[in-house]
């Protein structure tokens, strides 16, 4: 219907440049930064320059809500405290650990010796001390999901991966697929929920083939495809796909708990082993990049040294013409400067040319925006209402239900920046209310 | 430690493309206009002339006259700019501004709705009321409320009719020539007259698939019906215009005029598809309805702003005494554009529920308490509903 | 010179351009306009020449040719004062090779609102007329388009020594048959004139033309004629039909065919009997005389009368009309000033009040005089009950 349909749009994906390359491991870097934040929590430190750190061991902490702990990803010694870029586009604390190239250990990662009894609060407990945090984009502990009132009948591992450009998820799962189902099927005990359902890009065929021949180990996994189109991987259209039913708030509303993939599979190792959340897998890629790939790398690796492996940038690039962007191009964010380090919410770092300027005409409203949006907002009505200042018609237009997909500036013919509009709109609204 | 350049998200943009963005839609538009421009000049140059009743150069008129429109409109945002811009006085600051201003588009629908034989000079005063007053003056494209095209036509229409019918007026060198026509429109007759009858409407023009085909009287552009739709079917495969706009306002005209016909007594489909066919209603619902800056931006906004416009066109063509209402109903809902895209995007944004039923109720029954007036207000209805209550003829 | 373009080229030669456009395109759409004109004379040739020689079976070729136009008036339908003297516009030869097979006459006579053009075909070699077309009129079309084939059909091989045919009108559009019916006297006429033709005669004598106030035939035989015809001065009184065609002998011998037709002629262009006012039914018991006439648009107003006990004035009445009361005619008949349909009642309230002269009602011209005329024939039907006074 004309009124509210959830349409998304099918966008070149341009995944194939970074899945031709294997996933390569690149597990001793000189040095990590581990960035005292997580999400928009800062986060309390615990070790001191000198400190001699192992793997695993806990280095900060997170406070008040969603508190857990953060590990160390390699071992040698902390040499300084200073200030990086992170993904969020700021500078933050973190602390410089210089490896040692020893791979200690920390005496808590073990493997389990049998890992069929646990109950679902311990798993909660495992997933709280290993400092799980989604590792689709958000950093969402994922603890606090689990430990909703509500009964979760289905829990959906999300590998959809709807952003353009990235691979990350897909080449992980790639590699060990059979780890997803472990994780999913801890998630599974630890929501209690019966159903487990991996979804999955419908041209992803390949991870159908390499899944469909495991799932009879596992009871109540099945598989989904979804749609390709953006935003596919939206939460709420995920469990609406497999649901059928619409929330408000969280999920866990409809009786569903979602999970990025790679959430997943770290999950499997947290259970299994006791590893901690310490590495994960990010895309390198771009037109701007040499030999655009995926790399499974320690938290708090600089990218620069990950651009440098995969042959630096092309030549010609001027650097002045071109986006270097912390995240997917849909919803990332453009860096100035290529120091930046691989955090738990930076799935892929991409380096684009920008393309030709052009002389772009006004808003002709032909109202593409308002066709695409996937919560039937209308973004010209909300721009119009920004402009004059009117935080009852932001209010009315319903504009803090934005999730910044950024589908409108993405069709928008003229060239408008309608979904920075939209943004700005709710940053009023948050601040006149 | 290399530098980059800033940006916003997202960092995919359509625009970006080389074939893409507003340039391409306007393109696309132009595209769709071709084979309007080119059945008008068919029907009123070249078929004319094959007829062996004009001359050469009387046969290039009605595409000179088109392109002029264009041309025209082009000239005078030019000046309007340079005079009022120092930052474009030169050739090529001028031309970029104009290829994403879109000068020409208004001047070529002003040429396309307006009589044959209407000379330059008041294509030339229709061009500047449309261009300057109608778009200039409002802070240029994307900034207009009246769709300039049908402001410089409005303007015509108001102050100019006299001395377009001095000047031939409206008919074509063959058309003239055929008695049967009485010199009158099919709309004009049904002005004139208000019968619902086949032979006084349909007949002296043949049947109605000369309506379909264009081979009545009217305005330049107006009448090529099928060239119209083939127009129609391109612009929203391109996705230009919203396909359901241009027909939602078709089929409400089209079932207002079939209910017309059935309260006068007269029950044949003959009767809507004269309706639909007849006058520039085909040409304003793909055109003119569907103008992007000065119609809502958001579907359900569209949806009532074509149901709105049926209802006043069948509303102006019974009860006015002007024969078309096509272009009146436009002019009259572009001013309505702001609110109704305010209202419906709440109304979408929130769902039907509590806060936004006001706002529905309101509309659709505003929209049924006009309809409801047509179709009563129709001179005819007295007469045919005699039979049924003789005791209106003694109340009356 | 060179300086000052430099500096202002761009906006003197924007202006340049309106400035050529205005001045070129006003000549262009100057003489797009006067082609209009040239066109129209050509196109009138050549379509005349078209249609002439498709008014004859054989013909190849129209040539014009001069000749005096004949002076005749005729008297205007509906009136016997009014006459009408039609115009010889064109005169043309039609020839199939190189025999003269007909002439044509395109007359100038009158129709409802202006003149009607009428082109009238006349076959050399039979003296009947073969054709006969309107080329140009100014009739309302709705109406003038009811003159269908059927009405041209009439036309077609009648003899020009036909005496008195006459024209069946076609209702609604009554005034253009008539002139069409006009012109075709003054074609044969001016036929006669040049190729020596000799219109036979009757000589006849159209004593009276009355309405037929017996209630039991009025309704078929709206019409009595008492007409003296031929040489030995035959006497005949004879019903008419509502189209003044014969419907029965009252004395007399019945007529021939011919003389029919004559006593329809006369008896159609005489203007002594309204057309439009008609009995439709008397009850003698209750007094009720029923009587219709044709308001605005011809739509019927009918009116019941009825008559006091000694049959000599009107008691009551009841009006019942299909006409519209369009507001923008004297406020929907001066609907402020009773209860509608206004006129009809005014107009008979004054005559049953006894006044004698009555005077239409302005703004609605048409629906009073069909009133007026009802009330006249009223009268007499009045007169006639008491004993024909």
């Amino acid at each position: 219907m004309i009124l509210r349909k959830a349409k998304g749009l099918h966008i070149d994906g341009r995944k194939q440049m970074s899945k031709e390359s294997p996933l390569h491991e690149h597990l001793n870097p000189q040095f990590v930064y581990i960035p005292l934040l997580q999400q928009t929590s800062a986060l309390k430190r615990t070790v001191e320059v000198g400190d001699d750190i192992k793997i695993g061991q806990v280095v900060a902490l997170r406070e008040g809500f969603g508190a857990m702990p953060i590990h160390a990803s390699i071992s040698g010694k902390v040499t300084a405290i200073k200030k990086v870029w992170h993904c969020s586009g700021k500078m933050v604390e973190a602390i410089e650990i210089a490896n040692d190239n020893q791979q200690r250990m920390a005496d808590s990662i073990m493997p389990e010796a049998d890992v069929t009894h646990f109950t679902r609060e311990e798993l909660i407990e495992k997933m709280k001390q290993a400092g799980l945090s989604g590792l689709g984009g958000a950093g969402f502990p994922t603890y606090v999901k689990y430990q909703t009132k509500s009964s979760i009948d289905v829990v959906i591992i999300n590998a959809v991966e709807c952003e353009p450009y990235l691979t990350c998820d897909y080449m992980l799962l790639n590699e060990y697929p059979e780890k997803l189902l472990k994780g999913l099927h801890y998630f599974m005990r630890a929501a209690s929920a019966k159903r487990g359902v991996v979804c999955f890009k419908s041209y992803n065929k390949h991870i159908r083939e390499s899944l469909q021949p495991l799932l009879q180990k596992y009871e109540g996994i099945e598989l989904r495809e979804i749609k390709d189109i953006y935003p596919a991987g939206w939460e709420k259209y995920i469990v609406q796909q497999v649901t059928g039913k619409t929330y408000e708030g969280l999920p866990a509303e409809a009786g569903a708990i979602v999970d990025n993939s790679a959430t997943a599979m770290v999950f499997a190792d947290v259970v299994e082993k006791n590893i901690p959340l310490i590495s994960r897998v990010i895309t390198i890629t771009g037109e701007g990049i040499s030999k655009p790939r995926n790399y499974y790398v320690p938290l708090g690796t600089p990218v620069k040294e990950l651009i440098e492996l995969s042959g630096g940038y092309i030549n010609g690039l001027v650097h002045e013409k071109a986006w270097y962007i912390a995240g997917g191009p849909m919803t990332g964010r453009a860096i100035l400067i290529d120091d930046l380090i691989v955090s738990d919410t930076l799935g892929a770092v991409i380096v684009k040319p920008m393309p030709d300027e052009k002389m772009h005409p006004e808003c002709l409203g032909c109202g593409k925006c308002a066709d695409v949006c996937p919560v039937f907002l209308t973004p010209t009505e909300i721009r119009r209402a920004y402009e004059s200042k009117d935080v009852d018609a932001i209010k009315n237009l319903n504009a803090q239900k934005c999730m910044a997909c950024g589908l409108c500036s993405y069709i928008c013919p003229s060239h408008i920046e309608i979904t920075d509009f939209v943004g700005k709109a709710k940053d009023l609204l948050r601040k006149g209310a | 430690m290399a530098r980059f350049a800033n940006g916003k998200a997202p960092f995919l943009r359509i625009s970006d493309a080389k074939n893409a963005g507003t340039g391409v839609i306007m393109r696309d538009f132009m595209i769709g206009l071709l084979p309007v421009i080119l059945f008008a000049w068919y029907k009123n140059g070249i078929k004319v002339y094959m007829d062996g009743n004009i001359t050469f150069f009387e046969m290039l008129y009605p595409l000179i006259f088109i392109l002029l429109g264009g041309l025209i409109s082009t000239l005078f945002e030019g000046l309007f700019f340079y005079i009022t811009d120092k930052n474009v006085r030169t050739l090529k600051a001028l031309g970029a501004k104009l290829k994403v201003s879109y000068a020409i588009i208004p001047g070529l629908l002003l040429a396309m709705v307006l009589p044959l034989y209407t000379p330059i000079w008041v294509l030339m005063f229709g061009a500047f009321m449309g261009t300057i007053v109608g778009k200039m003056l409002f802070g240029g494209f994307g900034n207009n409320i009246f769709n300039p095209a049908l402001l410089g036509y409005v303007a015509v229409g108001f102050t100019m009719m006299g001395v377009i019918s001095n000047a031939g007026g409206l008919f074509n060198a063959s058309e003239v020539l055929i008695d049967s026509y009485g010199g009158a429109t099919p709309l004009g007759v049904l002005a004139r007259t208000k019968a619902i009858d086949y032979n006084i409407l349909v007949a002296p023009y043949g049947t109605l698939w000369n309506f379909l085909f264009g081979t009545i009287p009217g305005a330049l552009a107006e009448t090529g019906s099928l060239a119209i739709i083939i127009a129609y079917i391109w612009l929203a495969f391109r996705k230009v215009i919203k396909w359901f706009t241009p027909l939602i306002y078709v089929a409400t005209v089209f079932i207002l005029s079939w209910l017309i016909g059935i309260s006068s007594g007269e029950a044949g489909l003959w009767f809507p598809v004269y309706s639909v066919l007849s006058g520039g209603l085909l040409f304003g619902a793909v055109f003119m309805a569907t103008e992007p800056v000065t119609t809502p931006r958001n579907p359900l906004g569209k949806v009532v702003f074509a149901l709105f416009l049926g209802v006043l066109t069948v509303l102006f063509r019974y009860i006015g005494n002007l024969p078309e209402g096509v272009g009146t109903s436009i002019i009259v809902m572009n001013l309505f554009t702001l609110p109704i895209d305010r209202m419906t995007a709440v109304v979408r944004a929130n769902g039907v529920k509590k806060t936004t039923l006001v706002t529905t109720i309101g509309f659709s029954g505003l929209l049924i308490i006009l309809a409801i007036y047509a179709i009563l207000k129709v001179q005819t209805i007295y007469t045919a509903l005699i039979p049924f209550f003789p005791i209106i003829r003694e109340v009356f | 010179m060179k300086k000052i373009f430099n500096k202002h080229g761009l906006i003197t030669l924007l202006v340049l351009f309106i400035a050529i456009i205005f001045v070129v395109g006003g000549f262009y759409s100057r003489f797009m306009t006067n082609q209009i004109e040239v066109h129209r004379e050509e196109n009138a040739g050549n379509e005349l020449n078209t249609l002439f020689l498709g008014m004859f079976d054989q013909a190849t070729k129209v040539e014009v040719f001069t000749t005096t136009p004949v002076d005749i008036s005729y008297l205007k339908p509906l009136s016997t004062t009014e006459t009408f003297k039609p115009e010889l516009v064109g005169s043309y030869k039609v020839f199939n090779g190189t025999i003269e097979v007909g002439v044509i006459y395109v007359v100038n006579s009158f129709g409802r609102y202006d003149s009607l053009q009428v082109a009238y075909a006349i076959s050399r070699i039979t003296d009947s007329i073969v054709g006969v077309k309107v080329i140009s009129n100014k009739e309302t079309q709705s109406y003038f388009s009811a003159l269908g084939d059927t009405f041209f059909a009439q036309f077609n091989n009648k003899s020009l020594d036909d005496l008195g045919f006459s024209v069946d009108a076609v209702a609604g559009s009554t005034m253009s048959s008539k002139g069409i019916e006009v012109g075709m006297f003054y074609a044969r006429e001016q036929y006669a004139n040049d190729f020596g033709f000799v219109i036979p005669t009757i000589i006849m004598t159209l004593n009276s033309l009355k309405y037929n106030f017996d209630p039991l035939t009025f309704v078929s035989k709206p019409y009595i004629a008492d007409v003296t015809y031929g040489d030995e001065n035959i006497n005949v009184v004879v019903y008419l039909d509502a189209s003044f065609s014969y419907a029965g002998t009252i004395t007399g011998d019945e007529p021939e065919e011919d003389v029919q037709s004559g006593i329809k002629s006369y008896a159609s262009s005489s203007g002594l009997v309204s057309t439009s006012v008609k009995f439709v039914s008397f009850d003698n018991v209750t007094r009720t005389l029923v009587m219709t006439s044709k308001g605005y648009n011809a739509v019927p107003i009918q009116v019941s009368f009825i008559l006091n006990a000694g049959l000599t004035a009107v008691e009551s009445f009841t009006v019942s009309s299909m006409e519209s009361y369009d507001d923008d005619y004297n406020g929907g008949y001066n609907k402020a000033l009773g209860l509608v349909p206004y006129v009809e009642r005014n107009l008979i309230n004054k005559y049953k009040d006894g006044m004698v002269e009555i005077d239409s009602i302005a703004g609605a011209t048409v629906t009073s005089h069909a009133i007026l005329d009802m009330i006249d024939v009223l009268k007499l039907f009045i007169a006639e009950q008491n004993g024909g006074d």
